[in-house]
């Protein structure tokens, strides 16, 4: 913790304080089981946490802590995310299928747009330590597919429109500002000069405060509620209709060629 | 020049999937707010027109009247673009509603409908390809070159209306 300035210290312990009370709400409102990857997932970043605190900032020790936490978090992450798309299908076993069979192929098209973005950062400049630029670089990037990847699952969501849980919505959303934060504030750290690192790392743990905050008030009990869509086998009229609807449009494209 | 693309993807990407969804999320007022009573006021006798604008038989007659000026003709096919564009503007809402609704029944269904979900997504990426394929054809119309042709729409809507049309048949209530 030495070498941190007064803000990022109080960040770093507000930080804990929030990990703290979100692993609690979620064990209170028995919701550890349903969102057990966010559970995991913030317990795996609160146990590094403690050993961090008593390691100096300058030392070797502290990097190999830190990067030993953010590597199994980051991995920790891809779990977290595809979780979350299972858990937002869950009461869509059609969607869920199809979902299933292109997690590969959305995972893969994330990660290709991500490599093109390595080269931003490649420069590693006067007093940057190039270690910790390179972790830099592969966490940020790992962040950015999992950042690319929320998106893509947010518009499957809203195509359809599936409805889901409030609590789901609140889940991505603050993964979305977590991954965003990780991915451009890592960046900004690697492209800007060693003396703003400080900076940046503070306004980084002032985002990741946010995230928590968001999961710590959004996620309730309540939030659990399903509002259901009605499929077509329960509702073989309107399929119908909608289909003799789109012969309607065929016909009337069809007579627009034939003249 | 590397830097500059890996930029342009990453920003790039970023900017259009926040896009998408904006749009998403703007247009799901209308999409959350259909109804049957929306989809039973579809009528096929509102593209009737359609199949008169891009006949050439108008614009013959045209040119045969005595007193007819080249700007004439050339305001003829102005407006018929104008018109045309119009009812075109109309189809594409109303198969985004159709759309919308068969997305929603499915999204509610079982497993099994899973094959559906693939057609539906194929079919949206369809379209709007064919729409824009039309839309290019249009502008090429406008600077004379080539004329327009909707049969990519046409077998688009044609598979999706049988791929539906099956789907509900086999499936029992």
């Amino acid at each position: 913790m030495i070498g941190m300035s007064g803000a990022e210290r109080a960040l770093f312990y507000l930080n804990f304080v929030a990990e703290l009370v979100l692993l609690y709400r979620l064990l209170d409102f028995r919701l550890y089981l349903t969102y057990l990857s966010l559970f995991l997932y913030w317990l795996l970043q609160a146990v590094p946490s403690v050993a961090l605190m008593a390691i100096s900032l300058d030392t070797r020790w502290y990097t190999y802590v830190y990067e030993g936490a953010q590597t199994i978090n980051v991995l920790m992450a891809v779990f977290v995310v595809q979780d979350l798309y299972r858990i937002a299908l869950l009461e869509h076993p059609a969607v869920a299928s199809f979902a299933r069979r292109t997690v590969l192929a959305a995972m893969a098209l994330a990660a290709m747009v991500a490599v093109f973005g390595i080269r931003l950062d490649s420069t590693i400049l006067a007093g940057q330590s190039p270690a910790v630029h390179r972790f830099a670089t592969f966490e940020r990037s790992m962040n950015f597919v999992i950042l690319l990847f929320l998106l893509l699952i947010s518009v499957l969501l809203l195509w359809f429109p599936i409805r889901v849980r409030r609590n789901v919505v609140v889940y991505i959303s603050g993964f979305v500002l977590f991954s965003a934060s990780r991915s451009f504030g890592l960046l900004l750290s690697n492209i800007l000069p060693p003396a703003d690192t400080r900076l940046v790392s503070t306004v980084l743990l002032v985002l990741t405060l946010l995230s928590l905050l968001i999961w710590i008030i959004g996620i309730q009990p309540e939030g659990e509620l399903v509002t259901a869509t009605p499929g077509y086998r329960r509702n073989p009229e309107t399929m119908q209709r909608l289909s003799h609807q789109l012969d309607s449009i065929n016909a009337a494209l069809a007579r627009f060629v034939r003249h | 020049m590397t830097l500059m693309l890996a930029w342009v993807v990453t920003v790039g990407s970023l900017i259009l999937l926040l896009w998408v969804l904006t749009r998403m999320i703007l247009r799901r007022h209308s999409t959350a707010t259909l109804n049957s009573d929306e989809t039973d006021g579809f009528s096929l006798d509102r593209y009737q027109p359609m199949g008169r604008l891009m006949a050439e038989e108008d614009l013959v007659f045209l040119k045969s009247q005595p007193g007819y000026r080249a700007e004439m003709g050339v305001r003829w096919k102005r407006e018929r673009r104008r018109i045309f564009r119009l009812y075109l503007a109309e189809l594409k809402a109303d198969f985004r509603r159709l759309h919308a609704e068969a997305r929603q029944l499915v999204a509610g269904s079982g497993a099994d409908a899973a094959p559906l979900v693939e057609i539906l997504v194929k079919q949206q990426l369809t379209f709007a390809m064919a729409i824009r394929a039309l839309e290019f054809r249009l502008a090429l119309q406008w600077i004379g070159i080539g004329r327009v042709d909707i049969t990519p729409l046409i077998e688009m809507v044609e598979a999706m209306r049988l791929d539906l049309a099956q789907r509900t048949a086999v499936q029992p209530v």
